[in-house]
């Protein structure tokens, strides 16, 4: 496969060779060769991201959970990306959940039907924006810190420090934050969906005077579980994507210290994109238009 | 005949380009066992990439590296890659310590990575080598809550853990004040001395060459310039190698200044 020389090294740090079938030879001089075209490049980056994904799905969960490491690894994830960012996505959703209320309710009230309220606010909640908004700011928060974190790592020599020290990159530094990200991001789009809805009863019940109770039995009517299930099915994706996304930023790095800054930055970037270009092509698809 | 140990380490040939130009252009080395080897040379000679190719974190486009008589092939691992790294501690310029563990945990990687032993049998044996290298009393620290000098000690520990048959030390005296520089030697003197590893030093730092390298090699445009012990280095009359050597016999300040003619 014509791979860029950097790509096919950092290929084989993470062992993407079993994939793309880069043998070690080829997977040699590295940093010294001119970089690809930028079509080129782009292209190389998709494969080795696809490739990322696949070994993350194949391997995060053994690579995790058979030793000792990979299990202090993935707790040690599961804080950092999970635990950590529940009080910001609570925050900005229950406002978002809110938000829509107001505009929802502005729309309604001249009909008598604010009550219909909480039936915008749970379905767009759940189906769409608790898994969006939970995934977009687990992007910016931890994407952006693991594209700098393992950035700075490479640049620091500790990649090729774990190399020495038989610490596979895959196993020590991906596996971990592919297997906290799959989970975290569900996990988090639950409490998103939660506290959207809370935003929404918050408005109505102090604002429109509707009846906390109505509220909360018109979500119910109208929020199935079916709902619920295709937001965190997306969400689970959102979650790899977002991983793949900024390991292939952090780990491919070239460069010195000022690099850093750019993977960072190009990590929150490209698993926006991804996230919503995901999130389109399986809304089109659920609801048969593509 | 004399009877001469065989080489632990040999290069064969390494020529390695970074975007086309030659950085190392056909590398000879040999390594004997229990054997202080030190690789100097100016900045930018090839120094650090003879490591990393030895260590296999970089493929040269030429040339071998023999590692106990067996071939290393390729940067992704292999049965003999493997065994190399397992008999091998590198300690890297920088350290390469993990900033989000302590020091402690640093040390015990390798031990958790390679061996499967019980919790206390990793914590006895970090805290031996970290008592080695003077730190106990900073295991508990993070790598950025530690001095450069620490951290050179540090890196030292970790790479000293699975008890190598080579040591892999670059530049570890660089920025070290001469009293740690000095503990640094020691302890490469004595890991010789009393362990019989072999020790490959990179460094620009003739005093401690002179203090403990067996024999040299003087790297200049990527090519091996010199090879020999301390005196037959001395006798060298290369120009790069007594460019390189008379620095030790450089002019006082003053003199230097005197010198300057201005911009």
């Amino acid at each position: 496969m014509g791979l860029d020389p950097e790509v096919r090294r950092r290929a084989a740090l993470l062992r993407l060779d079993e994939v793309l079938g880069v043998d070690d030879e080829a997977a040699g001089p590295a940093p010294r060769d001119p970089p690809a075209p930028p079509l080129r490049g782009a292209l190389d980056a998709a494969v080795v991201l696809l490739a990322t994904l696949y070994l993350g799905v194949r391997h995060s969960l053994t690579d995790c959970l058979t030793t000792p490491l990979g299990r202090e690894q993935l707790a040690r994830q599961v804080v950092e990306v999970g635990r950590r960012g529940v009080p910001i996505v609570v925050g900005v959703t229950f406002l978002i959940g809110a938000i829509i209320a107001i505009q929802t309710a502005y729309t309604l009230e001249p009909y008598g039907a604010t009550i219909y309220v909480a039936r915008g606010v749970g379905i767009s909640m759940t189906r769409e924006l608790g898994p969006l908004m939970a995934a977009v700011l687990v992007a910016a928060r931890s994407g952006s810190a693991i594209a700098a974190e393992l950035g700075s790592m490479v640049v620091s020599e500790e990649v090729e420090a774990l190399e020495m020290m038989a610490l596979r990159p895959r196993r020590f530094l991906l596996s971990p934050r592919f297997a906290a990200l799959t989970f975290s991001v569900p996990a988090l789009s639950v409490c998103a969906d939660v506290a959207g809805v809370l935003g929404g009863a918050a408005i109505m019940v102090l604002q429109y005077d509707i009846v906390a109770r109505a509220y909360f039995d018109e979500t119910v009517r109208a929020v199935y579980l079916s709902d619920i299930g295709s937001g965190l099915i997306k969400s689970v994706f959102f979650g790899a994507l977002i991983a793949a996304v900024a390991c292939r930023c952090g780990l491919s790095l070239r460069g010195g210290p000022e690099a850093v800054g750019r993977a960072a930055t190009a990590a929150v970037v490209q698993s926006i994109v991804a996230v919503v270009l995901f999130d389109a092509a399986f809304t089109f698809a659920s609801r048969g238009i593509l | 005949m004399i009877d001469r140990p065989a080489p632990v380490l040999e290069t064969r040939g390494l020529v390695v380009r970074f975007n086309g130009r030659p950085v190392l252009r056909g590398i000879d080395l040999q390594a004997r066992a229990g054997e202080v080897l030190f690789l100097m040379g100016p900045s930018g000679c090839g120094k650090t990439t003879v490591i990393k190719c030895i260590a296999a974190l970089l493929q040269p486009d030429e040339g071998q590296v023999l590692f106990e008589g067996r071939r290393l092939e390729g940067v992704g691992g292999g049965p003999a890659v493997d065994a190399m790294r397992r008999a091998t501690g590198l300690v890297f310029q920088g350290s390469a310590l993990l900033n989000s563990i302590s020091l402690a945990e640093n040390v015990a990687l390798p031990l958790r990575a390679r061996l499967r032993l019980p919790p206390a049998a990793v914590r006895e044996v970090v805290r031996m080598k970290l008592a080695q290298v003077g730190l106990l009393h900073a295991m508990d620290l993070r790598p950025s809550e530690l001095s450069g000098g620490m951290r050179k000690r540090a890196g030292i520990a970790r790479a000293l853990v699975l008890d190598p048959r080579l040591l892999l030390l670059d530049e570890p005296t660089s920025g070290l004040d001469p009293v740690t520089s000095d503990g640094i030697d020691r302890l490469v003197a004595q890991l010789r001395h009393e362990l019989g590893v072999t020790v490959v030093v990179v460094s620009h730092d003739l005093a401690s060459a002179e203090r403990v390298a067996d024999r040299l090699v003087i790297l200049g445009q990527g090519e091996a310039l010199v090879e020999g012990t301390w005196a037959e280095v001395q006798a060298s009359r290369d120009p790069a190698v007594r460019s390189f050597l008379d620095r030790r016999a450089r002019p006082p300040a003053a003199a230097a200044h005197a010198a300057w003619e201005g911009p």
